[in-house]
C-alpha cells in the first residue's frame, strides 16, 4: 500500500509554472526516486511534500502507518516531522555553534516532552527525557559509523560526515517516510557507492520508506524500486528503473540537456 | 474643511521631510544590507554643522538668505564628507559580516555620534532660521505658509532627481545591480565598493537636507532627529524595503497621520495612537505596503 | 569580521562560567565575601557599593537580553522599556497596594512578560528587521505611556520614596545587604537560565538562530520560541527594572528610552552573546566605565565620554572580537595554563 500520494500538484512562481499537475504514488517501505535535469522542478516538489512551500493546487496524503491518512498540506511546516515525515537539504544545513550529538538530538525536538518551566527548575523529568534522548543519538550514531565524535563541532565536521549527521538527525525522529536532497551531491563514485548501501541498510534495518530526490542517474538507477521522472514541472514517465532508462522521452530530456 | 485641509497640508511638509529620510535609509539597505539606524544621528550632527556655519557666517556676512544658503550648502559638504568617512571606517571592514552585526554597527555608530555631539556642541537647544523667512497669508481661509511650500517642493525636485538617477542612469543601473546581488554585481565589473561609497553620502545628504529643513520647528538639540528618524524608518518599514517609491508614500502617510491624530483626537496621546495603527498595518502587510514578499530559496 | 554567529563551539565547551550550575554558586558566594566583609570592618565606600548593586542589577536584565539577542538572534530596541514597566510595577505594588515586597518582584517579572507576550504575537510575526524597529517604536510608546499616564507614574517629577524593601520583617536599607540579596537574585536566574539554554528549549532558540530552514523541518515553531526568548527576556528585565527602583527609590521616564536599550545591547555584544558569564562581564564593563573614566585625566573633561567610548567598544568587539571579550579571556586564561583551547 502506499505510504504518499501526490495528487495533481502545482505551483508558479511569478507566472511561471514550476510544477504543473504532478501525480505520483510511494509504496509502503520502498525506496521511491525522484529525478529530472537540473531546473526540473524536482526541489520544489520536494519542498511542497515538506511544506516549505504551498502549492497553488493538489494534494499531499501521507498514510504513515495503517489507515489514518492526512493532507499534509493541512499542517505546518513543523508539524511535518511529527506526522512521520524527515528531510534532508541539498546544501547540508546542520546546526553550526552545536556539537555533533546536539545536533542530532535536535531531531527528537518534538519527541521531548518538557519546557522551559520544568527545564529552568530541572525536575526529574528533564533529566530522564536528556538521557533518553542522548541514548537514542548515541544509537543512530553508532548504526551510521559516527561515534566519537559525538562531542566535537559539527560544523568542523569534513563534507561527507556533514551529511551523514544530518542523515542521523532526521532518522533520530523515527520516521516513517525519509525524504533526501540530492544525497550524492558533491560525493564521488566510491562514497555514491558507500551511501547507496547505507540508504538500503536503513531501509531494512528500520523499515523507513526513502524518497530520493537526485539529478545523479547512477545512484537512483541503483538503489530505487520506481522512479518518476521530471522535466519542465512536468511527470514525463514513470516506471522501474529499466523502464526509465529505455523511455526515448527520459533520454531526449537528459540528452538535450547535456548538449546544451 | 480648511482645518482639515491646512492640517493635511501640513502633514505633506512634515511627510516629506521623513520621506527623505527614510529614502536614504532604504538606498543604504539596497546596496550594502546594512539598516542604518545612525541615519538620525548622522543628520543631527549635519544639522549643527548648518547651525553653527549661519550663526557664525551671520558676524561676517550678516543675517541675509546668501548667509544662509552658504551656510545649507556648507553643511551639504561636509554630510558628503562624513558619509564617506563613516563608510570607510566603519562599515567596510565589516563587509561580509552578518546583518545582525551590520545592524549593531550602526547602532554604536549612534554612541558615538550623538556622545560626539554633546561634547562639541552641548545640550543647549538652539533656534534656527527657517528656509523661506517670508510671512503667512491667508488666500481665502486658508493659510498659506511659504516655508511649507518651499519643503514640499524642494523634496519633490531630489525625490524626482534622485529617481531619475536610479531609473535612467549607468549609475543608477550599478545601483541596482548591487543591491539586486552585490557578488555578482562585482564580478560584472561593477565598482561595488564605490557605489556603497556613493549610496552612504547620497544617504547623509539627503539626512541632513531633511534635518536642516525640520530644524526651525524641532529647533537644533541633540536629540531633534530622535523622533524625525523613528519616523523615517516606519515609513521605510510601511512602504517596504525593497521598493524607492514605498518609502515616499509611507511617510506621507505618516505626517498626514501624525497631524490629523494630534488634531482631532489627542495630541497627548497622537505617538501612542499612530505608532499602535502603524504596528497594526505591519501585521496585516507583513512585508510593508509596497514591499514583495520574496519566496526564500531552501 | 566572523560576523556574530561563528566560531562559537570552541569557545563556548571552554568558558569557565559555563560549565555547571554549581559554578555560579562558588562564584556568588566569592563575590558576596565584599558585602559581608564590608559589614563588618567597612573598607568599600558607600558609592562603590551602589556601584556593586548596579552591576548585579543589569547582569540580570543583560541575561534577560542574552536569552534574545545571543541565542535565538532576535534583535530589541524596546527592552529599556520593559525594565522601565518592571520598575513602575514594582513600585506601584508596594506602595499603592502595600503589596510584599517579594510579589511584587514576582508580580513585576510576570506582568511586562504577559505584556511581552502580547506584544510578541504582533510583533514576532516581523521579518527580523522590522522587528528591531517595531521594538524601538514599541520603547517610544511605553516610554510616553510613562510620562503621560500621570496617575500611575506621576509623570515627568517621578516617584519618589518607593519603599526599602523588606522580607520577613527584615529590612535591606543597607547597601550591602541589598547587594547580597540582588547577588542571590541573580546567581537564581543565571542557574535557571542555564537550565532550560541547555534543555530543549535551549537547542531550539540556538537551532532556530543558526538554520531556520533546518530547525523548521525538525519540529521546532519558530514563531512560538521566538515568543518564548521574547516573553523570557521581558521577564528578567522586568525583574531587573524592580530591583533598580528599590534600590535607588526614585524612578523617572528619561532612564528608560532607547539609551538604555543601547546599553543592554552593549553589555550582551561586548561581554559575549550566548553566554550567561558574558552578559555579566557585559554589564559589569558598561556599569564601571563611568567609574574608571572619571580618574582618567584628559578624557575626563569630555562629557559623554562613556557614551562615546562604549559605542566605540561595541563596535571594536562587532568586527574583532565577534564572541565577546569573556571568550577572549578564557582564549587567553587557557593559553596561560597551556590547556587545550578546544575540550573533549
Amino acid at each position: 500500500m502506499s505510504i504518499l500520494q501526490v495528487k495533481d500538484l502545482s505551483i508558479s512562481f511569478g507566472g511561471l509554472k514550476a510544477v504543473d499537475n504532478v501525480t505520483f504514488e510511494v509504496q509502503e517501505k520502498s525506496i521511491y526516486g525522484l529525478i529530472g535535469p537540473n531546473g526540473a522542478g524536482k526541489t520544489t516538489i520536494f519542498n511542497c511534500i515538506s511544506r516549505f512551500y504551498t502549492p497553488d493546487e493538489g494534494k499531499v496524503i501521507f498514510t504513515p502507518g495503517g489507515d489514518r491518512s492526512i493532507n499534509l498540506l493541512d499542517y505546518p511546516v513543523y508539524k511535518v516531522i511529527n506526522k512521520g515525515l524527515a528531510r534532508t537539504f541539498q546544501n547540508v544545513e546542520l546546526f553550526k555553534m552545536m556539537s555533533v550529538i546536539e545536533n542530532i538530538v535536535v531531531g527528537q525536538h518534538s519527541h521531548i516532552q518538557t519546557n522551559f518551566l520544568i527545564e529552568g527548575f530541572k525536575l526529574p523529568k528533564v533529566k530522564r527525557e536528556e538521557e533518553r534522548v542522548k541514548s537514542k543519538a548515541i544509537e543512530i550514531m553508532k548504526f551510521l559509523g559516527l561515534s566519537g565524535i559525538e562531542n566535537e563541532s559539527a560544523a568542523a565536521q569534513s563534507y561527507g560526515t556533514q551529511k551523514l549527521i544530518e542523515l542521523a538527525r532526521a532518522l533520530v525522529s523515527e520516521p516513517k517516510l525519509i525524504i533526501l536532497d540530492e544525497p550524492a551531491a558533491g560525493m564521488n563514485s566510491t562514497e555514491t557507492k558507500e551511501l547507496a548501501k547505507l540508504i538500503r541498510k536503513i531501509r531494512d534495518k528500520f523499515g523507513t520508506t526513502i524518497l530520493l530526490v537526485e539529478h545523479d542517474m547512477g545512484l537512483v538507477m541503483d538503489i530505487c524500486e520506481r522512479i518518476c521522472a521530471i522535466n519542465f514541472g512536468k511527470k514525463i514517465a514513470e516506471g522501474t528503473p529499466k523502464e526509465i532508462q529505455n523511455n526515448p522521452t527520459v533520454q531526449e530530456a537528459y540528452l538535450g540537456k547535456e548538449d546544451a | 474643511m480648511t482645518t482639515f485641509l491646512q492640517n493635511v497640508i501640513a502633514g505633506i511638509e512634515t511627510g516629506s521631510l521623513y520621506a527623505l529620510a527614510a529614502l536614504g535609509v532604504v538606498l543604504i539597505y539596497r546596496v550594502s544590507s546594512v539598516t542604518n539606524f545612525a541615519q538620525g544621528e548622522m543628520a543631527m550632527l549635519s544639522s549643527f554643522v548648518a547651525y553653527t556655519l549661519w550663526k557664525n557666517l551671520s558676524f561676517i556676512m550678516g543675517g541675509g538668505d546668501l548667509t544662509y544658503i552658504v551656510a545649507f550648502i556648507g553643511a551639504l559638504i561636509f554630510a558628503m564628507l562624513f558619509g564617506y568617512l563613516v563608510e570607510r571606517i566603519f562599515i567596510r571592514p565589516a563587509l561580509r559580516g552578518s546583518l545582525v552585526g551590520k545592524m549593531i554597527i550602526t547602532l554604536g555608530l549612534i554612541m558615538i555620534v550623538n556622545g560626539t555631539a554633546r561634547a562639541i556642541f552641548g545640550t543647549d537647544t538652539h533656534a534656527m532660521r527657517r528656509a523661506i523667512t517670508r510671512p503667512s497669508f491667508y488666500i481665502g481661509n486658508l493659510l498659506i505658509r511659504p516655508n511649507a511650500y518651499f519643503i514640499i517642493f524642494l523634496t519633490l525636485i531630489i525625490m524626482f532627481i534622485l529617481f531619475y538617477l536610479i531609473r535612467n542612469t549607468i549609475f543608477g543601473v550599478a545601483i541596482r545591480a548591487t543591491a539586486e546581488n552585490e557578488t555578482t554585481a562585482r564580478l560584472m565589473g561593477i565598482p561595488t565598493k564605490k557605489i556603497s561609497s556613493a549610496s552612504w553620502i547620497i544617504a547623509t545628504v539627503l539626512g541632513a537636507i531633511a534635518g536642516i529643513l525640520i530644524a526651525p520647528a524641532t529647533n537644533v538639540h541633540t536629540n531633534m532627529m530622535a523622533d524625525v528618524h523613528l519616523k523615517s524608518f516606519i515609513a521605510a518599514v510601511l512602504g517596504g524595503f525593497t521598493s524607492f517609491v514605498g518609502p515616499v508614500i509611507g511617510g506621507l502617510i505618516i505626517g498626514i497621520m501624525d497631524n490629523l491624530v494630534g488634531y482631532y483626537i489627542s495630541s497627548k496621546w497622537r505617538t501612542v495612537i499612530v505608532y499602535g495603527f502603524l504596528i497594526l498595518i505591519l501585521v496585516i502587510k507583513p512585508a510593508g505596503l509596497f514591499g514583495k514578499v520574496t519566496r526564500k530559496k531552501v | 569580521m566572523a560576523g556574530l554567529n561563528s566560531d562559537i563551539k570552541t569557545a563556548s565547551k571552554s568558558s569557565i562560567l559555563k560549565r555547571r550550575p554549581g559554578s555560579y554558586v562558588i562564584v556568588g558566594m566569592i563575590f558576596l565575601l565584599i558585602p559581608i566583609i564590608n559589614l563588618i570592618n567597612p573598607i568599600f565606600a558607600h558609592s562603590t557599593m551602589t556601584l556593586l548593586n548596579r552591576v548585579v542589577i543589569f547582569s540580570i536584565a543583560a541575561l534577560g537580553f542574552n536569552i534574545l539577542l545571543g541565542y535565538s538572534g532576535q534583535v530589541s530596541l524596546g527592552h529599556g522599556a520593559f525594565m522601565g514597566l518592571g520598575a513602575y510595577i514594582s513600585a506601584y505594588l508596594t506602595m499603592r497596594l502595600e503589596l510584599p515586597f517579594l510579589l511584587a518582584l514576582f508580580l513585576a517579572g510576570v506582568i511586562p512578560m504577559i505584556l511581552g507576550i502580547g506584544l510578541g504575537l504582533v510583533a514576532l510575526r516581523l521579518e527580523r528587521l522590522y522587528l528591531a524597529i517595531a521594538t524601538l517604536g514599541l520603547g517610544v510608546t511605553i516610554q510616553h505611556v510613562f510620562l503621560e499616564w500621570t496617575e500611575f507614574t506621576n509623570g515627568h517629577a517621578g516617584l519618589r520614596r518607593i519603599p526599602i524593601p523588606s522580607i520577613l520583617g527584615f529590612s535591606f536599607r543597607q547597601r550591602e545587604y541589598y547587594l547580597i540579596m540582588s547577588t542571590i537574585i541573580l546567581v537564581c536566574l543565571a542557574i535557571f537560565a542555564y537550565n532550560f539554554i541547555h534543555s530543549k528549549t535551549g537547542r531550539a532558540l540556538v537551532a532556530m538562530r543558526d538554520s531556520e530552514h533546518a530547525s523548521q523541518a525538525m519540529g521546532i515553531s519558530l514563531f512560538r520560541y521566538k515568543l518564548i526568548a521574547f516573553s523570557l527576556s521581558t521577564f528578567y528585565v522586568g525583574i531587573a527594572g524592580s530591583l533598580y527602583a528599590h534600590l535607588f527609590r526614585y524612578i523617572e521616564p528619561g532612564t528608560w528610552g532607547a539609551e538604555l536599550s543601547l546599553d543592554l545591547l552593549a553589555m550582551v555584544v561586548i561581554g559575549g552573546i550566548a553566554s550567561i558569564g558574558g552578559s555579566i562581564v557585559g554589564a559589569a564593563f558598561i556599569q564601571v566605565l563611568p567609574r574608571v573614566m572619571q580618574n582618567v585625566p584628559l578624557l575626563r573633561g569630555i562629557s559623554n565620554i562613556n557614551f562615546i567610548l562604549t559605542g566605540i567598544a561595541l563596535i571594536l568587539v562587532i568586527i574583532y572580537f565577534p564572541q565577546g571579550i569573556i571568550r577572549q579571556f578564557v582564549k587567553l586564561w587557557n593559553k596561560l595554563t597551556y590547556k587545550k583551547s578546544v575540550s573533549k
